[in-house]
């Protein structure tokens, strides 16, 4: 029951480094720091370093499932559970993924709202937002993969952080451990939001080509990602008093706010239109992984569930009205994306250790 | 089904193309605003809005608006009564409290401006010393906008000049932060020209206390790396030196719960007066330099104590040190803590003469 994918199809395995570099590079980033540094406070960065341990460890899980069936989940659970349960996860992963796709479109429409245009009605830049995703995914998974690829030139604005070199101290970091290990768990918990995205690997996985060899590449996007990571803890604690992060809501583009050219004045307005090269290939990938379960499940052309599918994402996105909405919606994905990496993949892990185990023994 | 996607696509875009327009020649900008008390519960802004003239890119004539009310965003709506264009906040960059409304908090007005999506971090604050309003009706320059040339003022001044540094959002760094107490530039209007006069000191958001130019010179050592400045020395004999400050370091030492601060400076005398520089007579120069600075930097940092204000930070370089530091038990021991200041005082040269 293995999937065959053509191999024009396929892409290569390092670009499983873009991948999960595109997915963890969300717009989520913009915000992370906040919750585990107010838990934490010139600790968090131990934090970051704990989960991204974690997160090795849920790959490494990830992949030994995955090499053993050599598949993507969905075909695994059908070959654990049977058809009716498998059906059944595989649908809870598809309401999951575009749950994803809908709070992310929503939030970067928040963004533009609040930072540039006050006056921008949700659905018509819903509208065309979904217009383009159809466009991306409809030509395939190597397209929103070459997507992917812009996401690597966020990284390019993190130059920005060097404009507030005159407002750093030092001395916030200091005195360095002084959280209980509970505080530092608790950041560690909440910085699980800032990892999730790599269990779309799992289904991405038939698409990679000699997809054994991309495990390493996904490791070393996670160890990118986590210096990336901390490297922007670190910079916000150095640069706001743990008491004015409490009230912000985007300290990523707050720091923009320092930035002042002769011929730009105003730089955050650049850097929140620059956030759409981080929604795409988020939106696009979450996408397209739920239009492939229903394809497999339902058994109809991909091109004809995904209208059907933006569909839902735009009615949904313009179904959440502010920011109490928005913040409803990231407490949800944030509770069931940390149940999925740290509790549904272990366990499948071990569920599927234990029947090969038995099976062997048989 | 490729056609209605166009469409359906271009529509889109059209439809999320249709903002609101904001030309520069059809909107008005402010770039000064100021703050007064009226009563207890009203307050006075003012607002500078640059008239420029077709064809002229030198002539800017200003317009002074100002209106009485309860909060700062509905004086705002009211003030677009009189005008004949939108008002634009976006490139506000100067703001002025009045002595009595930075005596009574300005914590409200605070918000407004880090609210706000469209206002800069980098923007200067100041206290003037009175009415603000006062000094943006002086006619103090005439070839600049007001805003410009005070933020120019200001930004000088802060730059290489007496004033520490302070923005927006230092000022709200220093004010939520625990352990430290923010200070602003006081400006006044003196006979039609705009002054910096020195630091208006903030216990919370409430301005308590100020300091002359020197006293905010010898603070602004304390706080930062400075690499300016002239210095004063009287002699035993009576006559005064002048000495510049070619880079000053500042380096806060904690020993058993007493803070040491110590100041390292290199200086470049300035103004002899006839007096030999010879190697002896440097040596007794340079130790009555250095006694006369600790003892003002003493003195400054024991007014300090006295108010129980703390613009240097101490409380927070204390908590940096100090796993268990409560802010009450700090500002209960922090007026009669010990401060020592250690000063270093490096003459380099002495100009192209003897």
């Amino acid at each position: 029951m293995t999937s065959h994918i053509h191999e024009r199809k396929t892409v290569s395995p390092y670009l499983t480094f873009v991948i999960v570099h595109a997915m963890l590079f969300g717009i989520d980033f913009l915000f992370l720091v906040i919750k585990p540094i107010q838990m934490a406070g010139q600790d968090a960065w131990t934090g970051v370093l704990l989960c991204s341990v974690g997160i090795h460890i849920v790959i490494v899980m990830m992949y030994s499932i995955l090499n053993r069936h050599r598949t993507d989940l969905m075909h695994i659970h059908i070959r654990l559970f049977g058809q009716g349960i498998g059906m059944m996860l595989n649908m809870i992963f598809t309401v999951y993924f575009l749950f994803v796709s809908v709070y992310q479109v929503r939030l970067f429409i928040e963004v533009i709202q609040v930072w540039v245009f006050p006056e921008l009605k949700t659905w018509s830049l819903a509208l065309v937002l979904l217009l383009i995703a159809y466009y991306i995914i409809s030509g395939g998974f190597r397209v929103i993969v070459g997507i992917c690829m812009f996401s690597l030139i966020n990284t390019l604005f993190f130059v920005t952080i060097f404009f507030m070199i005159p407002y750093f101290h030092f001395n916030n970091l200091l005195p360095a451990m002084s959280h209980s290990p509970h505080d530092i768990f608790g950041a560690t918990k909440d910085l699980t939001t800032s990892y999730m995205g790599i269990e779309t690997l799992l289904f991405c996985y038939p698409f990679i080509k000699t997809p054994e060899k991309s495990q390493k590449w996904a490791h070393w996007g996670v160890l990118s990602m986590t210096l990336i990571y901390v490297v922007e803890v670190i910079f916000t604690i150095i640069t706001f008093k743990t008491e004015q992060l409490s009230d912000e809501l985007w300290p990523g583009l707050t720091k923009y706010k320092f930035i002042q050219f002769p011929f730009v004045e105003r730089f955050e307005f650049i850097g929140s239109s620059a956030t759409i090269l981080r929604l795409f290939p988020v939106i696009c990938l979450s996408i397209w992984v739920s239009n492939r379960i229903m394809k497999f499940t339902f058994a109809i052309r991909q091109r004809k569930v995904l209208p059907f599918m933006l569909g839902l994402v735009f009615i949904a996105t313009c179904l959440i009205p502010n920011r109490v909405g928005v913040d409803l919606v990231h407490s949800w994905i944030r509770q069931s994306g940390i149940s999925v990496i740290f509790g549904y993949i272990p366990a499948l892990f071990l569920f599927d250790i234990s029947r090969t185990k038995v099976k062997k023994t048989k | 089904m490729k056609r209605t996607f166009c469409t359906v696509l271009m529509i889109g875009l059209l439809l999320s193309a249709c903002a609101k327009q904001q030309i520069l020649d059809k909107i008005n900008l402010f770039i000064v605003a100021s703050f007064d008390e009226i009563s207890r519960d009203q307050l006075e802004i003012t607002l500078v809005v640059p008239r420029f003239q077709a064809g002229k890119p030198e002539a800017v004539s200003d317009e002074l608006y100002s209106k009485i009310g309860n909060t700062s965003t509905g004086i705002r709506e009211s003030l677009r009564a009189q005008m004949d264009k939108p008002l634009q906040p976006g490139k506000l960059s100067v703001v002025l409290f009045g002595s009595d409304k930075a005596s009574s908090g300005i914590e409200k007005e605070l918000d407004v401006l880090l609210r706000n999506a469209f206002f800069s971090r980098g923007m200067y604050l100041a206290v003037v010393d009175g009415r603000a309003k006062n000094v943006l009706e002086a006619n103090f320059n005439k070839k600049q906008e007001k805003g410009i040339f005070l933020y120019h003022v200001l930004d000088a001044n802060t730059k290489n000049g007496t004033l520490p540094s302070q923005n927006l959002h230092e000022f709200e760094y220093a004010l939520v932060g625990k352990g430290l107490d923010p200070y602003l530039p006081l400006i006044r209007n003196d006979h039609g020209r705009v002054v910096v006069s020195g630091t208006a000191l903030f216990k919370n958001d409430k301005f308590v206390a100020t300091l002359d130019s020197s006293q905010s010179r010898l603070m602004k050592l304390l706080l930062e790396n400075v690499n300016e400045g002239i210095f004063e020395v009287k002699l035993d004999s009576g006559a005064f030196l002048a000495i510049e400050n070619v880079g000053s370091t500042v380096k806060y030492h904690m020993k058993n719960e007493a803070i040491l601060i110590s100041l390292n400076m290199n200086c470049k005398i300035r103004e002899a007066e006839r007096y030999s520089t010879s190697d002896e007579h440097l040596r007794s120069l340079k130790k009555q330099f250095k006694e006369q600075l600790h003892q003002e930097e003493t003195e400054l940092i024991k007014t300090f104590q006295k108010k129980a204000i703390d613009p240097l930070g101490l409380g927070d370089f204390a908590r940096s040190r100090n796993r268990h530091w409560k802010e009450e038990d700090w500002m209960r021991q922090y007026p009669t803590m010990k401060v020592d200041v250690d000063v270093h005082v490096n003459i380099m040269e002495s100009g192209i003469k003897l």
